[in-house]
């Protein structure tokens, strides 16, 4: 069974749903939100009304009146024939689903849990539509919930009496939770060096004031119950954070100019003489923020260690690292290549 | 006799992590200080950063030697007047080149001849000094 994560449940107080059941097809879905099957570009807009007339309709119907059996589906109409009717009620979408995770896990049909998997695109995109204010695309959402989605249908135990919206949804919830967890940091990082680099955040801020200097790495080491390497190795992946692609305009500007970091790379700018990089510096300055403008201040003109400077500020020493390198790469990269 | 570790790396981005953990592995056996250690990265980085900028490369070799109570990093060769030019004029108050990012990270930067009328950049970083 999934992680007992009900937080973010599709259903949960919507009007008509006092038992928290889950949203099923043709119930209750979020405002604007089609249910699963109804969605135009989930179930396509080629596949047949869903109108009590329909293929679809007499599966409904049919269902309905022979309670427990399975639908009679052919097999090559299967894909036609249950595609779920706007107007079905919950019972009729549990029956259905049953059928389906029937047909595909003791039967091995894959157009069942094609079938499965697109009636359910729209409960993806509900769920992926909460997290879609978080910094990441919508459609990149959607398709790692519907990788929840294909988990959730592929290990559903029919054994269990559970609805598959039940055990979909936490799966779902739990892939996009996991997409974020691991896409905060630009870089692949193996989760072990990602949450030790979280801790020696932790520790290194402890033993600098216990120590009252920068700690060493076998100081952190040993307070991290780890070793020399693997702090160098979880230090190294906080330069992972960010990342920006070669062919983004720099600093984030657009415009009509196509000109990308990629074209700030590798040039002969060597005929600049000292006189020009200098020159260019002022406004290669400019562009930093005040923070960065003060912080460069604090290590290069005060002379003050990353620890002190983190002290002051009230931010982490890692954090005073990673501006520091920040800020040297804006002014290299306003200034152009090779002036700094 | 110091132990001296020898690194052949590219002139580029990618190479800086490579250098960087093994910078800080040795950095650590002298006990240097994170800090410490940061200024060791940055001064690297910056010197090699400046170095493709000024056309250097493509194959750069970083020397990098355990004392007693710290590391002596020895890069090179380098050959533009650019570059030197760079590490040894003297920058307008006020200012951040690559000279003022330097001497602010390590104890000494130094440029010393090398064959074939090139030069090396060896600069000092010691226990304590940060």
């Amino acid at each position: 069974m999934p992680d007992a994560d009900t937080t973010d449940r599709p259903g949960d107080g919507v009007a008509g749903e006092p038992d928290g059941r889950q949203m099923k097809p043709g119930s209750a879905a979020e405002p604007g939100e089609p249910g699963p099957g109804q969605d135009n570009l989930a179930s396509g807009q080629d596949e047949p009304e869903t109108d009590a007339a329909s293929p679809a309709g007499e599966l409904a119907a049919g269902a309905e009146s022979q309670a427990d059996a399975e639908p009679d589906v052919d097999d090559d109409d299967l894909i036609v024939r249950v595609v779920p009717p706007t107007s079905r009620g919950k019972d009729e979408s549990e029956k259905l689903d049953q059928f389906l995770l029937r047909r595909y896990h003791l039967h091995g049909d894959r157009r069942a849990r094609d079938q499965l998997i697109t009636m359910y695109l729209p409960l993806v995109r509900s769920l992926a539509r909460r997290y879609s204010s978080r910094g990441e695309h919508f459609d990149d959402l959607v398709q790692v919930g519907s990788i929840g989605l294909i988990k959730a249908i592929d290990r559903f135990d029919l054994t269990r009496g559970v609805e598959l919206t039940t055990y979909a949804t936490p799966n779902i919830i739990g892939e996009i939770k996991r997409y974020f967890r691991d896409k905060g940091w630009s870089v692949r990082v193996p989760r072990g060096l990602q949450e030790l680099n979280i801790r020696l955040n932790k520790v290194i801020d402890e033993l600098v004031p216990k120590l009252q200097r920068s700690p060493t790495i076998n100081e952190i080491a040993e307070a991290a119950g780890a070793t020399p390497e693997e702090v160098l190795e979880a230090l190294e992946t906080s330069q992972a954070y960010n990342s920006v692609s070669l062919q983004a305009a720099p600093n984030g500007e657009s415009g009509d100019d196509e000109t990308g970091l990629i074209d700030y790379m590798g040039t002969e700018e060597a005929a600049y003489d000292t006189m020009e990089d200098r020159t260019m510096l002022a406004p290669g300055f400019s562009k930093l923020d005040a923070r960065e403008r003060y912080i460069l201040h604090l290590r290069f003109f005060e002379g003050l260690t990353q620890s002190q400077i983190a002290a002051r500020v009230g931010i982490s020493q890692m954090h005073v690292s990673r501006l520091i390198r920040r800020a040297l790469e804006k002014l290299r990269a306003n200034i152009g290549e090779g002036a700094l | 006799m110091a132990d001296t570790i020898r690194l052949e790396v590219t002139a580029s981005a990618a190479a800086l992590p490579i250098v960087r953990l093994v910078l800080g592995g040795v950095a650590a056996r002298v006990d240097l200080s994170l800090d410490e250690i940061e200024d060791l990265y940055v001064a690297v980085e910056e010197l090699l950063s400046a170095a493709e900028g000024a056309g250097e490369g493509p194959r750069h070799e970083l020397v990098i030697e355990l004392g007693d109570d710290g590391v002596i990093v020895n890069a090179g060769p380098f050959r533009t007047s650019a570059l030197r030019s760079r590490l040894t004029g003297t920058a307008p108050s006020g200012t951040y080149d690559l000279q003022t990012v330097m001497r602010g990270v390590v104890q000494s930067v130094e440029v010393c001849a090398a064959p074939d009328d090139c030069y090396c950049v060896v600069f000092a970083k010691r226990r304590g000094d940060a």
